[in-house]
This record gives C-alpha cells, sequence and structure tokens, in this order.
C-alpha cells in the first residue's frame, strides 16, 4: 500500500526526515510517535500527498508521488486517502451533513442520503443539522471520522485523533477505528498517547527525523 | 462532470452564501465599496453625458448661437419657416429677425434696427431695456445715442428714410455716408433707452412693421438669430444643414459662443474622467484589501478544502464567485443610486429633469463586476497558493 525508500524531506538546511524507509501493507494499522519537531508531520505530509520528498520515493497505491505534479497529487490525495485532524476542522458556517458533503463534493458528486448513512455510522443521525459550534468536541470529532471516510479511502491517515476527546470519546474513535481496520482499511495513526498506540498492528518511533 | 450536478450546484450555491453572511461585515465592506463607486461613476457618467444639453441650456442665456444672414443681398421673412424647419428637431430655445437700415434724425444718419418685439428677447435676453419695447411709431434709442442727442422716453423725433447699407453688417452696420435719397418719413416717440455695452447702444430700434413702412420692400430681413439648444459639434451640423435649406444663405455659429461652451464642457469632463479615476482605483484598492482579509481569515478553510481534494481551479473559483456576487450586488444597487444621484444634481443645479442614458445602466453594472473581479484576482491567487499541509500542523 505504502513504500518510502531512502526518503529525505529539508526545508532549507533544516532536514525534517532523513533517509526513512518504511513499508505499511494493505489493511495493516500502523501507529506513529515521537517527539515534538520528530518529523510525524512531515511524514504525514508525504504519506499524505500534501508534499513531496526532497530525495528517496514515496509509493502510494502504485503512485509515485516524488514525481507527481500538483494536479496529480490531489487527485491521488482525494481518492485514496482520508484526513482526520486534531482540531477537526469542521467549516464552521456548514452544518455537520454539509461537511461531509463538502468532501463528496470535491471528490465527485455530493449525496445527502450517503453523507446521513455515515453520519449515522459514527452515531450522530440526529445531529446532521447541527453547526459544529452546536456539536461537542467528541462529535465534531466523529463528523471529521465520517467525513474521512465517505469516499471508501484505501488509507485513512490520523494525526492525533483523540488529542482534544475526553475518555469517552476517545473510546468511541477508537472502536470505530478498530471497527474499520477489521473491515480492511490500512490507517496510520499519529499519537502521543501510547495507550492509542498500543492498538495498532505496528509502532514506529520517530525522532531527530529517523525511524528509532 | 459531477460538480455540475444540481446538488454540486446547490452546495455550491450555500457554502458561497453561508460563507458571505458569516463574514457579512467584511462582504458588507467589499459591496459597499462597489455600491459606492458605481454610485459616483454611474452619477458622475449620466451628469457628463447630459452635460453637453444642460449646458447648453444654461448658456442660452448669453443670446442666439447661430445666426443666418444672406451670401449676397437680403433674406425674406418667408425664408425663416425653411431655416425653423433645417433645424429638424433640435430644441429650439428662441428665434428672431432683424432688418439693418439707415434713417436721418437731425440731420444724421443713424443706424436703424427693426426688430420683432415679440421674440427679440427670446434671442437677446441680455438687452436691458429702460422702458418699454416699440410699438407702432414708437423707438427705443441706443444708450450711446440717447445720451448724445439728449432723448429720453416721451421725445419725439422725425425718421427720414435713407438709402439701405448696400452690405449690411449684421450686429454693428456702419452708417451710411451715402447721399440721402428721397423716402418716406415718420414722426416717432421715444419709449426707452437700450443698453448692451455692444452695437446696439448706437442704433435706433424700431418695428419691422414701421421699417417696411419708412424703407418699402416689406418683409425684407438681413438677420435671423437662433438659440438652438445642441453641442458644438452638433451646431455645426445644424448649420450646415439651415444655409443648405435656402439657396443664398450663410449660417454659422456663433464661434465666441461655441468655443466657451467647449471650453467649458472639456473642462468638466476631464475633471469628471480625473475624478471617475480616483474612484475606480479607490473601489478596486477596497475591494483587494477587503478580499485579502476574508482570504486570510479563511486560510484553514481554504487549507481544509484542498486537503479533501479542492483544486487550485476549485479554489479560485469559489472566490471569484464571491467577487462576482458582490459585484452584481454592489453594481446593481450602486447603478440605481448613481442615476437617482445624477437627477438629483441635475434638478438641483440645472433645474431640469436628467435626460437617462439607458445603455450607461447595464454598463455601469457590467463596469462594477469587472471591477470587482479583477480587484479581487489577486487574492484569489493567494487563495489558491494557500498549502493544505497547514491542516496538520494543527494550525
Amino acid at each position: 500500500m505504502l513504500k518510502l525508500e531512502s526518503v529525505t524531506k529539508a526545508y532549507g538546511q533544516l532536514r525534517a526526515l532523513k533517509e526513512v524507509s518504511l513499508q505499511v501493507d494493505a489493511g495493516e494499522w500502523l501507529s506513529v510517535m515521537g517527539p515534538s519537531g520528530s518529523g510525524k508531520t512531515t511524514l504525514m505530509n508525504l504519506v499524505g500527498c500534501l508534499d513531496t520528498p526532497t530525495s528517496g520515493k514515496v509509493l502510494l497505491d502504485g503512485y509515485d508521488l516524488g514525481t507527481a505534479t500538483g494536479r496529480e497529487l490531489t487527485r491521488i490525495r482525494r481518492e485514496t486517502v482520508g484526513l482526520i485532524f486534531q482540531r477537526f476542522h469542521l467549516i464552521p458556517h456548514l452544518n455537520a451533513v454539509e461537511n461531509i458533503m463538502v468532501a463528496q463534493y470535491y471528490h465527485s458528486l455530493p449525496d445527502e442520503r450517503e453523507a446521513l448513512a455515515a453520519l449515522e455510522r459514527v452515531g450522530l443521525a440526529e445531529r446532521a443539522k447541527h453547526l459544529p459550534h452546536q456539536l461537542s468536541g467528541g462529535e465534531q470529532q466523529r463528523v471529521c471520522v465520517a467525513r474521512a471516510l465517505i469516499n471508501y479511502p484505501k488509507l485513512v491517515l490520523a494525526d492525533e485523533p483523540t488529542g482534544n476527546l475526553d475518555e469517552d470519546n476517545e473510546q468511541r474513535v477508537l472502536d470505530f477505528f478498530g471497527q474499520l481496520h477489521a473491515e480492511g482499511t490500512t490507517l496510520i495513526v499519529v499519537t502521543h498517547d501510547p495507550k492509542v498506540a498500543a492498538l495498532g498492528e505496528r509502532l514506529i518511533v520517530l525522532d531527530h527525523g529517523r525511524i528509532a | 462532470m459531477a460538480r455540475k450536478s444540481p446538488a454540486a450546484r446547490k452546495l455550491f450555491r450555500h457554502m458561497l452564501l453561508a460563507s458571505l453572511l458569516r463574514r457579512r461585515s467584511r462582504a458588507l465592506i467589499a459591496a459597499l465599496a462597489v455600491t459606492v463607486g458605481a454610485t459616483t461613476l454611474t452619477a458622475l457618467a449620466s451628469i457628463s453625458l447630459d452635460l453637453d444639453a444642460q449646458l447648453s441650456r444654461q448658456l442660452r442665456s448669453y443670446g442666439a448661437n447661430l445666426v443666418v444672414t444672406a451670401e449676397n443681398g437680403r433674406l425674406s421673412a418667408a425664408d425663416v419657416p425653411s431655416f425653423a424647419a433645417a433645424l429638424n428637431g433640435a430644441e429650439v430655445a428662441g428665434e428672431s429677425s432683424y432688418r439693418y437700415e439707415i434713417a436721418q434724425v437731425r440731420q444724421q444718419g443713424l443706424p436703424v434696427v427693426a426688430i420683432d418685439p415679440q421674440t427679440v428677447f427670446s434671442v437677446r435676453p441680455y438687452w436691458s431695456v429702460l422702458g418699454e419695447l416699440p410699438e407702432g411709431n414708437q423707438v427705443l434709442v441706443g444708450r450711446d445715442i440717447a445720451e448724445a442727442m439728449q432723448l429720453s422716453p416721451g421725445a419725439t423725433m422725425t425718421l427720414t428714410a435713407m438709402d439701405s447699407p448696400a452690405d449690411p453688417a449684421p450686429q454693428s452696420p456702419a452708417p451710411s455716408t451715402a447721399a440721402p435719397v428721397p423716402a418716406n418719413e415718420a414722426r416717432v416717440q421715444v419709449v426707452g433707452t437700450l443698453s448692451t455695452g455692444g452695437a446696439e447702444d448706437g442704433q435706433l430700434v424700431i418695428t419691422q412693421a414701421l421699417a417696411a413702412e419708412l424703407f418699402g420692400d416689406p418683409g425684407a430681413i438681413d438677420l435671423v438669430e437662433f438659440s438652438v439648444v445642441a453641442g458644438t459639434e452638433d451646431l455645426t451640423v445644424i448649420a450646415e444643414r439651415t444655409q443648405a435649406a435656402v439657396g443664398g444663405s450663410q449660417a454659422e455659429p456663433v464661434k465666441r459662443l461655441a468655443s466657451a461652451e467647449a471650453k467649458v464642457q472639456n473642462t468638466l469632463n476631464s475633471m469628471l474622467a480625473v475624478v471617475s479615476i480616483v474612484v475606480l482605483a479607490l473601489t478596486a484598492i477596497t475591494v483587494a484589501t477587503t478580499m485579502l482579509a476574508l482570504v486570510a481569515e479563511r486560510q484553514t478553510e481554504i487549507a481544509l478544502k484542498k486537503a479533501l481534494g479542492a483544486t487550485n481551479g476549485d479554489v479560485r473559483r469559489e472566490f471569484l464567485t464571491e467577487g462576482l456576487l458582490l459585484g452584481i450586488i454592489g453594481g446593481l444597487v450602486g447603478t440605481l443610486a448613481g442615476v437617482g444621484l445624477a437627477a438629483l444634481v441635475s434638478f438641483q443645479v440645472f433645474g431640469r429633469e436628467l435626460t437617462i442614458s439607458w445603455p450607461l445602466l447595464p454598463a455601469s453594472v457590467l463596469g462594477s463586476v469587472l471591477v470587482a473581479v479583477a480587484a479581487g484576482y489577486p487574492p484569489v491567487r493567494r487563495a489558491a497558493s494557500v498549502s493544505p499541509a497547514i491542516v496538520l500542523r494543527g494550525e
């Protein structure tokens, strides 16, 4: 599913990732840990088609991201990757179901019924018409999860998905990840929480741009 | 393409309107800038387009702007309707005809102008008459003659017809030095003095009926004056048409007035153009800075949309559509307000209703839209350049 071969990413003189090699198989759940500045976000950017490597190769679902144009990266990201953010990033003036439909809109075709079904799956059917500020943090994160999954991505990238949640909501989101994993979705979860990291099949720890 | 489906269009419209409503104060500022710009420019353009006619009307108080004389010999009163017909729809504020003769008074040859008292003020509103205009056997005496001959209203004198000038100068025919020939005489009474500051101060003014009695040749006239509401260029065309109407006639615009009119008009138009450019620039700057602020505020939202798969083209389309919408709203409101303002100015300054130039209205709305979209383009470029990676940095 994903293969990094001696990937280096430099920002000027600063090398955020140094000669990183990594392989993630389809259906695998990989946890990524590491202190601040260790290169976790850079790794996510590269895998999520938001950036390209300075050297080395990033292969995602057969595509070489290093040689892809900006437009191609957008297309690969749209069709292959689902993103879950620590801060949810819901559009404040759209309600829950519309936030999900936005992902459909940029992918292919907005379908309210399908978006409502996705909300139902994360237990928020009755909150579909609520604006983000009317939802709790846990509910917002579940909308974010539903949005990430609406286009059936092959790879779900989650950046500190439980970082802003209380214990109950954290558990609900993690249970949901368990379901996705059981269904065969590839998961890469960046976390500071060892308990969350332990749920993955494999854990890598980044330190100063290298896999420790 | 999926984006063209009804559901996609509905969501796009909703995203757009919800986004504008959420930032309604900024959207209002941008729309207001376009409105003010459109109001000012529509008002200035309306006034400018109507200025030619307005100015022409105002300058009619300075007298006639088209004079017709005979190339050789004299004109006839019967020619006047032909001249009037040749004006062909142009608004005529005044029209009067004159006959020039020489008469002997107290052994002295004096220029006489025969007028139509009913119409003379319509083309010579600047005539200052102390007393009354002449009727029948009455005479209005030019101020210089009145002083030199100590004539005042009520005085009587005998006018003796002399030979008419061979080549009459319309405004100030020179006294003839030709020997007097036997002519009719008339005892006339002075009814007033005329003061114009011009040639008329040295003339005697009588009616054309009395002139016919004294000098014969009824219906003979030497000069027809028209006060036409028309711009400098139109007036030249009208003059050519009028001249062609009667063979042997010569029609010319009064250059002194025409050039003054053109000068005032050019100055005003230049000033309006400068003000328009300044207003246009201010509108564009306000729209651009407001939209830049909107882009800065929505940076995370843009990054998220790109992270979800929006292309740079999608982002540009959204912001350009917002600019388009603001341009249409501001343009429509501003154009209507501009016409209202122009009408008010026209009424207050020129005392008449504005002649609305209808093609100006869609042009103004279109111009507003173009300015809003063009001014929004740099912010749109900035929006498209937002990196989607910022959503992963927890910003």
